[in-house]
């Protein structure tokens, strides 16, 4: 009785606190990420200013800091496209919503296609992961960062395919699947001065 | 997360991000002094995009403030091994010799045995 009564006179609360408990699951995994990628650029970090200084040069030398810039900036969009469709959910215009992921998840994949032509043009120079141990860190990050890309442009694609199943009231997966493309974006931003600028 | 409208400032964080990147790749063609200066420079105006996303795009802003923790924590861990290889790199020029002979050591021993 107490049960239904609860269930029944407390569900717009009951659902703010799923959404909310769905939100700082996502961070906790998030924190996990930044533990992950955290050790990625550790390592990048000491190899640079130790063993690996003398190998760094020949990275610099190879890698193109325009096309990582571009990059870049297809990213910083593709978060503000992504930020434009939670906030249209969040008012239950899905038409809006859905044109925001999509157009999101193309900006994604124009990264992996840039991303895939900087790749190509490393092994076709003879350059691998294998080539020194900066290479190795180069490859790595930008690899896993670019993995996460791949992982998140599924999702968009998945998201706007089921848009017509969220309302301004339930959308906990469109704004999850947001942190989690802003988080990719974030690495990115730390990752573009750190390898190809400085 | 509260279901008010931010665009405004959205739009203010995307023209931020994009002068900030701007801004980014000129300074890294500026010398500050030395290296350090510049790096530290870059990393400091990333530190500054960082928290605009995860501020107003990742509406930490507006969640409980004890969730900033979640996400400051592991990055004090990730200074900390940072930092604690200092000893080994950065306060120490003579590194690369003894690496280097240790790296062409291994490699001359696992030739060794394939052969």
């Amino acid at each position: 009785m107490e049960h239904a009564e609860a269930a029944h006179g407390h569900g717009a609360e009951d659902h703010v606190a799923a959404f909310e408990r769905a939100r700082l699951g996502m961070w906790m995994f998030l924190a996990s990420e930044i533990m992950m990628f955290g050790a990625f650029i550790a390592v990048y970090v000491v190899l640079r200013m130790g063993p690996g200084a003398a190998a760094l040069h020949a990275l610099k030398d190879a890698l193109s800091w325009k096309i990582a810039a571009f990059n870049t900036l297809v990213l910083i969009v593709s978060s503000y496209t992504m930020v434009r469709g939670v906030n249209a959910i969040s008012k239950g215009n899905r038409a809006h919503c859905e044109d925001m992921l999509v157009l999101t998840a193309a900006l994604g994949a124009l990264f992996l296609v840039v991303k895939g032509f900087e790749y190509a043009a490393k092994f076709e120079h003879g350059y691998g992961p294998d080539t020194n141990v900066m290479f190795g860190c180069y490859f790595l990050m930008t690899g896993f960062h670019g993995i996460h890309v791949l992982v998140g442009v599924i999702l968009l694609v998945w998201c706007a395919f089921y848009v017509k199943k969220f309302d301004e009231h339930h959308y906990s997966h469109v704004e999850n699947l947001a942190l989690y493309w802003h988080f990719v974006d974030l690495v990115w931003i730390f990752l573009f001065p750190i390898v190809y600028l400085l | 997360m509260s279901s008010e409208d931010h665009s405004r400032s959205y739009t203010k964080v995307l023209l931020a991000l994009l002068g900030l990147t701007i801004i980014t790749v000129a300074v890294s063609f500026v010398s500050f002094g030395t290296k350090a200066g510049n790096i530290v420079v870059g990393i400091l105006i990333a530190i500054i995009k960082a928290s605009l996303v995860t501020a107003i795009f990742m509406h930490m802003k507006y969640e409980k403030r004890w969730w900033l923790g979640l996400v400051l924590f592991p990055m004090v861990l990730v200074m900390i091994i940072i930092f604690s290889n200092f000893a080994d790199t950065a306060l120490n020029d003579d590194f690369t010799s003894p690496a280097e002979e240790h790296i062409h050591h291994a490699h001359a021993g696992s030739a060794g045995a394939q052969h």
